[in-house]
């Protein structure tokens, strides 16, 4: 495409990128700029900024591990193997990734306190160890695995689990770590389950510690504010960044294959 | 080359029990916080208003969604924001791919700083407009006094509030529907445009008839991307006007499950309002997923591309 506009769509372009990088960046600038004394975050809440940083990274390497490998498993059995439900079960997957995440808020409330584990780390954990779009995702990716090879793997006489882990998990390494990446950033952000499933401050989320001081001050000191929007976005910017092209890359493989993807992450 | 991997179905197989073992984990979580969760959500909210009362089949919580004008006004809302989020983000994102099409080279790289904030938690990036939104100190306003516009009040204006959260998740998605364009625009053969320009194609007219046919399918789930997402705004709502106030203005559908569950525990009209969105979802999806545009192709006689892009 030689157009006589190249240098102007170029320059167009450019324009765009710096506009589009200016919320992120006018946040970095103000958080330095405000980082004056040696207070905490803690914004009116008890607990210190530490503990739920360590409880979120704690929840969502958890989680997102458990949600990569169970649904790397479930994955396999759906596109390799045949079993009765199999169609049912892939179908209530992907319709149940079209749904508003708010929807499941009080009826996760409900199934955690009657499971007796309403406000602990377990409450934060097991809603999100499994997800549909794990199970879709992989499910897709595994299908690309050529036949011929787990055919070849089956008739050497390859184990049930040796063909998952031997042979599927090194071909599909990249689209896997991407996965990872997408669940543990999915958790990272995620709103409306932590706040369904915990109610003590000393309990929350980083992300879900941000939404409540905003929901309960009337104004929360910028220095705080800006600080703790740097904290949740800097680990999903910089966990994208070693990721992006295949996340990209699986993102659209999985939206052409089977248009819903999992945008709890962030909407 | 990706298609014939992707798209060549696995072979047929005999029933095998150790399917059951490798979706037993994922089988059990799922059944316990999504699919229990799901059936509990629709049998409530047909149950009677009184325990004892009365039988399951009441639609009497339908029945009282039906009349609230809050209900209402929530509809009302989340067809506003639609109205300016989806074809928005559509122009916008379409404008995108194509600035960075034709520059690929550089633009390549461009995709990642374009696609950075659909990454960004919604919480951070709502809490992050809130503050650039604010009427004295916020960027925003700061920028419109340089250029001599009046600042506002753009959270406390009724009619702004809900547009205002609209170009933030323009500013979100954008990149997300840039890159479903460009999968599909990088799948269009060189060959195509070599024989628009023996034909004497160029420009619009290449535009019309080669690019534009070979769009169609991106289009679509773009289209279909952007209307769930329309729907699932929560978080950006939760962080920027807090209350979906002004006078419920910013109270979309999905605000309002959360306000009816988490605040005022009304469980029944909770989970009426949560299957009328689902719903709504749906229907949507299936619509817009029987949406003739696999047919006989563009009116240049191309095949719709697009599938499997990348």
């Amino acid at each position: 495409m030689k157009g006589r506009n190249h240098g102007f769509s170029a320059a167009l372009l450019v324009v765009l990128g710096i506009l589009w990088s200016v919320p992120l960046l006018a946040v970095a600038y103000g958080a330095i700029m405000a980082s004056d004394h040696n207070r905490t975050l803690s914004y009116g809440l008890d607990p210190g900024i530490a503990r739920t940083l360590a409880i979120s990274v704690l929840v969502c390497t958890v989680a997102s591990v458990l949600s990569t490998t169970f649904g790397t498993m479930a994955g396999y059995a759906i596109s390799q193997k045949r079993f009765y439900g199999k169609k049912l079960l892939f179908g209530a997957l992907v319709g149940a990734m079209f749904f508003p995440p708010v929807v499941f808020m009080a009826p996760l409330f409900k199934i955690v306190a009657s499971l007796h584990i309403y406000d602990t780390l377990a409450a934060l954990i097991l809603p999100s160890a499994a997800t549909a779009f794990s199970v879709v995702y992989m499910k897709v990716v595994i299908d690309r695995v050529p036949s011929s090879t787990l055919d070849a793997a089956k008739i050497d006489g390859v184990g049930e689990i040796a063909i998952l882990t031997r042979i599927i998990l090194p071909i599909v390494r990249g689209p896997l770590a991407a996965l990872l990446v997408l669940q543990f950033i999915a958790t990272w952000g995620a709103l409306a389950v932590p706040m369904a499933v915990v109610g003590s401050p000393r309990n929350y989320t980083l992300t879900l510690r941000l939404a409540m001081a905003i929901q309960r001050l009337y104004r929360v000191p910028e220095r705080d504010l800006l600080w703790t929007i740097g904290l949740i976005a800097i680990p999903a910017i910089v966990l994208f960044l070693l990721k992006a092209r295949d996340l990209i890359t699986g993102v659209m493989g999985a939206l052409f294959r089977y248009e819903p993807v999992d945008s709890d992450m962030h909407y | 080359m990706l298609d014939d991997l992707i798209f060549t179905p696995p072979p047929k197989r005999h029933f095998d029990p150790w399917a059951y073992v490798f979706i037993a984990p994922a089988l059990v979580l799922l059944a316990v916080f999504l699919f229990v969760p799901a059936f509990w959500a629709l049998f409530t909210s047909f149950a009677p208003e009184h325990p004892g009362g009365g039988h399951l089949g009441s639609i009497s919580a339908y029945a009282g969604q039906l009349q609230s004008a809050l209900f209402w006004r929530a509809v009302l809302n989340t067809m506003y924001f639609a109205g300016v989020y989806v074809p928005g983000t559509l122009v916008v994102g379409f404008i995108l791919a194509l600035l960075i099409h034709r520059n690929m080279r550089s633009g390549a790289r461009l995709v990642i700083l374009f696609f950075a904030p659909a990454i960004v938690p919604a919480v951070a990036s709502g809490a992050t407009w809130a503050w650039m939104y604010n009427p004295d100190t916020g960027l925003i306003s700061r920028v419109f006094a340089l250029i001599g516009y009046p600042a506002m009040d753009w959270l406390r204006e009724p009619k702004l509030a809900l547009p205002s959260i609209a170009v933030m998740c323009i500013w979100q998605s954008a990149g997300l529907i840039a890159a479903i364009f460009l999968a599909a625009m990088a799948t269009i053969p060189r060959e195509y445009g070599e024989m628009a320009d023996l034909d004497g194609a160029h420009g619009v007219k290449r535009f019309r008839y080669v690019v534009l046919p070979s769009l169609r399918n991106a289009t679509r789930v773009s289209l279909l991307l952007l209307l769930i997402n329309a729907h699932r705004i929560f978080g950006a709502i939760f962080v920027i006007t807090r209350d979906g106030g002004p006078a419920n203005w910013s109270t979309n559908l999905s605000f309002l499950v959360y306000r009816k569950a988490m605040m005022q525990f009304d469980f029944r009209g909770a989970c009426a309002l949560s299957t009328v969105l689902c719903f709504t979802v749906a229907i949507m999806v299936v619509l817009l997923h029987r949406f003739p545009v696999r047919g006989k192709g563009g009116p240049a006689g191309l095949p719709p591309s697009g599938r499997a892009a990348l």
